[in-house]
């Protein structure tokens, strides 16, 4: 693995470059972290799943957005559509650095939404892995586990004060930033142009069909993937998904395309 | 400022980030060592270690955080060697690189909860090390400390976690969510017997290392005041000792206050008692 800034100089965006390890494919994966509340958590299901897909032959890159982890700026830095320009600018770097013509994108939780979004072309993959829908609703989902871990629930919950950030499972979330997040809404377009979606969920229900949907009307394919104990569906079980062999698999055979193992349930 | 990713240690395996000043305004610090707290990989626990540093390169410190062995980015250490071994290993390591990448030869050293177990170890055998911030570190219990041990029934934490095990649907209602039990402590750490402690960091001083300690109240079971470390060491050499107690912090300061609080105090630390440390040795 190698470690390297990239972007502008003003800028820089930190990333860790996996060469493939097993018969190289003409193929890069970019994988794309959740919000800041849960890359810590992820950060090792992450490295993991890295190397499984280099095993496989493809360059990997995981990459930090802007205002996050070891990239430049601070957390105001790290809105929506920052996320979506860092990612753009990750892309085109793991092009130069892979040499590789095709492109697939993992976004795990949040950044599914980022990964979905993402207005590039050309992209082979797009791998949704436990996609959040609502901004809006995750946010609410990340201020229950905050208030059940750091404040406590026999206390009436913390009000903020108008125009300071909020302080949300220790990151400072800054008004900007809650904007941009609670605007995002993937249950309506325009999403990501490439060949193939892959949906990688714990539980087929009406919110994962719904996406399937919506995706299928882009004319790409869509494939929906079930892992029983994928271990990432909510916010204070993300971490567990490091410990989950069936899910890294799912991911890494959806990165794959319909070559790979067929949609469906894992055990 | 600057900051390059490095890769370092025998087979290239150790990673890190390197941050510099733009133009070295301060000649005369050491280098600080920033590491893991726990499995949290280089970034620290809520990215404190990225604010850490940012602040100490604009203070003009050299700053690498960086993950030991199997940790984070990092690759695992070959050879039969102890968990314990390793780390130092890695330590020597990040201060072989930074020497070679920059020049500087003596360094100030944070250990971070598990992290103390390196960071003691290192300050008390390496005469590089010059000093240390020991964050949530070891603690003993004083006469003072089990005369308050009573008010532990007043903890609203304690009555939570009981509320909780006997009402899951009660605590459920009121917003808490399903992992209730997060915060709460995972692991057993083994702490040195308190007259060995007492003796290393004697021996620290003695050597003129000077040495921070912070304590968060939120871990009132082990640290209950202000002093009570200080009651533990007893009688001290010279003044190099600082400590803090952060009596409304959890164990990973993730209160955006208390952690501004933390990186505050820790600024002040490196900046004031290392203003005339050597930074480059002859």
């Amino acid at each position: 693995m190698k470690p390297f800034y990239f972007g502008s100089a003003q800028q820089p965006l930190f990333g860790a470059h996996h060469p493939p390890r097993g018969a190289p494919r003409d193929s890069a994966v970019l994988l794309c972290y959740p919000l800041p509340q849960e890359y810590g958590s992820v950060h090792w299901a992450f490295r993991r799943l890295a190397m499984t897909l280099a095993l496989r032959g493809f360059h990997v890159l995981r990459f930090d957005y802007r205002g996050t982890g070891d990239s430049s700026g601070d957390a105001g830095d790290a809105t929506f559509e920052s996320m979506v320009e860092s990612t753009k600018s990750a892309v085109e770097e793991l092009r130069d650095v892979s040499g590789a013509r095709r492109v697939s994108v993992v976004g795990m939780r949040f950044g599914a939404a980022v990964a979905a979004r993402l207005p590039s072309t050309h992209l082979r993959e797009v791998v949704l892995w436990e996609p959040i829908l609502s901004g809006r609703e995750h946010l609410e989902e990340l201020r229950r586990v905050h208030r059940a871990r750091e404040l406590g629930w026999l206390l009436p919950a913390v009000k903020q004060t108008p125009g300071e950030p909020e302080d949300l499972l220790g990151y400072s979330l800054h008004d900007g930033v809650r904007r941009s997040v609670d605007a995002v809404d993937l249950r309506t377009g325009p999403y990501a142009a490439c060949a193939g979606f892959s949906l990688v969920v714990s539980a087929d229900g009406p919110e994962a069909r719904a996406l399937e949907a919506a995706l299928a009307k882009t004319g790409a394919r869509v494939q929906l993937r079930i892992v029983a104990d994928g271990g990432a569906e909510d916010a204070s079980k993300a971490g567990a998904a490091l410990l989950s062999n069936a899910v890294l698999g799912a991911v890494a055979d959806a990165v794959a395309g319909p070559s790979a193992k067929p949609a469906g349930t894992y055990p | 400022m600057s900051e390059r990713a490095i890769t370092f240690g025998a087979m290239g395996g150790l990673v890190g980030v390197l941050s510099e000043p733009e133009r070295s305004t301060r000649r005369d610090v050491p280098a600080v060592l920033l590491w893991n707290v726990g499995i949290n990989h280089h970034v620290g626990p809520s990215r404190i270690w990225v604010d850490l540093a940012r602040r100490l390169v604009r203070a003009g410190f050299v700053v690498l955080r960086f993950d030991l062995s199997g940790l984070g980015d990092s690759e695992p250490r070959q050879g039969g060697i102890s968990e314990g071994e390793r780390a130092l290993q890695d330590i020597r390591d990040a201060m072989d690189a930074v020497t070679k990448h920059t020049g500087v030869r003596t360094f100030a050293v944070t250990g971070f909860c598990s992290g103390v177990d390196s960071a003691h170890a290192i300050t008390f055998l390496d005469e590089r090390v010059v000093g240390t911030a020991f964050i949530e570190g070891y603690s003993y219990p004083t006469m003072l400390h089990n005369a308050r041990r009573p008010l532990k029934v007043f903890q609203r934490k304690r009555w939570e976690r009981w509320l909780t095990r006997r009402f899951p649907a009660l605590a459920r209602a009121r917003g808490a969510a399903r992992d209730v039990s997060a915060g709460e402590p995972i692991f057993v750490r083994e702490y040195p017997k308190e007259e060995r402690f007492k003796d290393d960091v004697h021996a620290m001083l003695e050597r003129k290392k000077k040495l921070l300690f912070v304590y968060a109240g939120a871990t009132r079971d082990h640290y209950s005041y202000k002093k009570q470390i200080l009651d533990v060491l007893g009688r001290l050499r010279g003044r190099n000792v600082d400590v803090a107690f952060l009596k409304h912090a959890d164990h990973v300061f993730s209160r955006l206050d208390e952690r501004l609080a933390l990186l505050d105090r820790m600024t002040v630390f490196f900046d004031t008692r290392f203003e005339h440390a050597p930074r480059r040795l002859p």
